[in-house]
């Protein structure tokens, strides 16, 4: 599915953003590892691990398969869902555009 | 374990990768028996003991060379790089401006190289990011601040595939961007002269020519082709850098023929930038220490087979010319382009051609270290106490500066014909631009840049990256995440925006096959411009 934006032609029309809460990152090196390999995960556009925070924000696709993927991914540490929500994906990339 | 910070002498502490799982890990850099190594472990994968720079005396030089860095102000994802290197970006932790961004056109390639892993090959879906799309990676990199991107490379797979190139470096200069240069095996050069003229035409300047050898054993990818590609850009005007990849056994004991075929057409080749080879993939210890090479033995290797016409004190990495970016930005009171790229990046040096024929690197007839520290005090007397309050000071400062030239420069070791100061006072104050075009045909700027791999990869370099690329979802990637990382960015990203191949051969109504090029070797080596460009050379490193 291809989504004409205000950047060109965009590759999706929605995403969703998830925030987890994180329990047992050991250090910052964990957590840079866990962002990786979420990062990894086809379906996950985005992914933000904080040491700092115990948490990790996730944009996805696939809405159905990828929660498990995701909680999958973070083990040994255990993920519990804090928010979910549904967003643009021309408002992601938006971000990343200056002005 | 004993460290130091960043530009500080040996041993250094700092964070890479493990090359097998790609987790974050203490490394330490290290001198032993006058290399500069680099050793970590992986609590799964074990230790890992890679050269860093072959020479520890280089290192401990261009160390001091460090510059302070120019980060930008307006970074492109709301991350601060706590998780560098997956945290891009640019985040707020890079340090670095985007000094040359590279804009992939497409991920289809002519040529079918076994050892490349960035094209397309049967199956794979195609990546091409659509005009619209450029003008949007184009407009973002034009909005960085303080430092706005002023230099593009479109390259692929092979971007003259694409038969709208000449429209991409059209909407590359609309947007602002000086310096626009095609990254190119050449092929399509070699046979499309109108393409050449029409890319020249839009405003692209230079191209940066792969070329790894100045034989078929060496370089087998375009060695036939090469003196064709040389004539179109001849006629159309357009400079050339070669790019030689530099693998130890393959063609690293033809360093100095590179050079010397550079200076042999020196009226089109404006400089050769050498490419120590980035062993990225998993590889064997025994293999990787057999095709490793880093900066400092490419450096060494010249200076033998120039016989010491380039010597490897004549060679200084890039933030070397920090100071100057330093007293240029006290005159015009604003930042400008600052490569404050790490010292074991890259470096270089300026090959000047006398009216008699002989080479003098540029460093033998100027005291670079002297003058650094000069335009750094001048830089800081601009800077700071009274002189910053009263009008017209700093423009007193700078004459200064440029008639205190000739306290840097050796006359007798200038090459013959040649008067740096006269060019530089032309040039400056009577805005008399013409010695320097004739200098562009008789120099030649050689060139280091070493790319990183998981093996020897250092956090430390890539925070500084000032080599770029733009992806069409607003992220603005460090070279060597990019490729290092393709898993997490380049292949990832693209894989998003491609398209299938059957989808794009059904758009296009060509197969994929058909851009393959298939060579008559035969027929090239009888032509005239190829015997033009590999026979009758002169030796600029005859003893």
């Amino acid at each position: 599915m291809t989504y004409k934006g205000a950047y060109g032609e965009q590759p999706f029309e929605k995403v969703v953003k998830a925030e987890y809460a994180l329990d047992g990152v050991k250090d910052l090196k964990q957590a840079a590892y866990l962002q990786y390999k979420l990062m990894l995960l086809k379906p996950v556009l985005r992914a933000e691990v904080s040491f700092v925070k115990k948490s990790a924000e996730v944009e996805y696709v696939e809405p159905t398969k990828t929660p498990v993927m995701i909680t999958a991914a973070l083990k040994p540490v255990k993920a519990s869902l804090k928010s979910k929500s549904e967003l643009s994906y021309d408002e992601i990339v938006a971000k990343g555009y200056h002005g | 374990m004993e460290t130091t910070a960043y530009g500080d002498s040996l041993p250094h502490k700092t964070t890479s990768l493990c090359p097998e799982c790609k987790r974050l890990i203490d490394a330490l850099i290290y001198p032993e028996d006058g290399i500069v190594w680099m050793k970590k472990t992986c609590p799964e994968h074990g230790e890992f003991k890679e050269k860093y720079w072959e020479s520890v005396d280089m290192y401990n030089r261009e160390r001091k060379h460090a510059t302070s860095p120019t980060p930008t102000e307006n970074p492109n994802v709301e991350m601060r790089g706590a998780n560098c290197p997956f945290d891009c970006g640019l985040c707020s932790r890079h340090k670095s401006h985007t000094a040359l961004a590279n804009l992939v056109a497409t991920n289809r390639c002519d040529l079918s190289c076994w050892y490349c892993f960035f094209f397309a090959k049967e199956g794979d879906a195609i990546y091409e990011p659509t005009l619209e799309q450029v003008r949007a990676m184009m407009h973002n990199l034009r909005q960085e601040r303080p430092v706005p991107c002023n230099a593009i490379q479109i390259t692929g797979g092979e971007p003259t595939l694409r038969e709208d190139l000449v429209e991409m470096v059209k909407i590359c200069k609309e947007e602002g961007v000086d310096h626009v240069q095609i990254n190119t095996d050449g092929i399509n050069f070699a046979f499309k002269p109108e393409l050449v003229q029409a890319l020249r035409d839009a405003g692209s300047n230079t191209v940066y020519m792969s070329f790894d050898g100045v034989t078929p054993r060496t370089n087998p990818k375009n060695h036939w082709e090469i003196p064709y590609a040389m004539e179109n850009c001849r006629k159309a005007g357009m400079g050339m850098i070669l790019v030689p990849t530099v693998i130890k056994g393959i063609n690293d004991f033809e360093v100095g023929k590179i050079v010397n075929f550079g200076l042999n057409h020196s009226d089109i080749v404006r400089g050769v930038n050498f490419q120590p080879v980035s062993l990225v993939g998993r590889m064997p210890q025994k293999m990787r220490e057999k095709q490793r090479i880093t900066i400092p033995k490419v450096v060494a290797e010249l200076e033998e087979h120039s016989n010491g016409v380039i010597t490897k004190d004549d060679f200084y990495s890039v933030p070397t010319v920090g100071p100057i970016t330093d007293f240029v930005e006290a005159l015009a009171n604003k930042k400008t382009y600052k490569l404050s790229t790490h010292f074991a990046c890259g470096a270089a040096t300026y090959l000047i051609k006398g009216d008699d024929g002989k080479v003098v690197p540029l460093p033998q007839f100027i005291d670079v270290e002297a003058l650094r520290e000069y335009l750094e005090e001048k830089a800081d007397e601009m800077k700071t106490g009274v002189n910053k309050y009263i009008p017209g000071m700093k423009y007193t400062v700078g004459l200064k500066v440029l008639l205190k030239l000739n306290k840097f420069i050796d006359k007798k070791k200038q090459p013959k014909g040649f008067d740096l100061k006269k060019l530089l006072i032309g040039a400056l104050m009577k805005h008399d631009y013409r010695a320097l075009g004739k200098l562009q045909h008789s120099s030649q700027l050689i060139g280091m840049m070493h790319f990183q791999d998981p093996y020897n990869y250092d956090v430390e370099r890539v925070e500084r990256c000032c080599i770029h690329y733009t992806m069409p979802d607003g992220r603005i990637i460090p070279f060597c995440t990019f490729n290092v990382i393709p898993e997490v960015y380049r292949d990832k990203v693209q894989a998003q925006y491609a398209i299938p191949q059957s989808e794009w051969e059904k758009r296009n109504g060509r197969k994929l096959a058909d851009f393959k090029y298939h060579r008559d070797a035969e027929k090239l080596e009888k032509g005239e411009s190829y015997k033009k460009a590999y026979s009758g050379l002169k030796d600029y490193f005859a003893k």
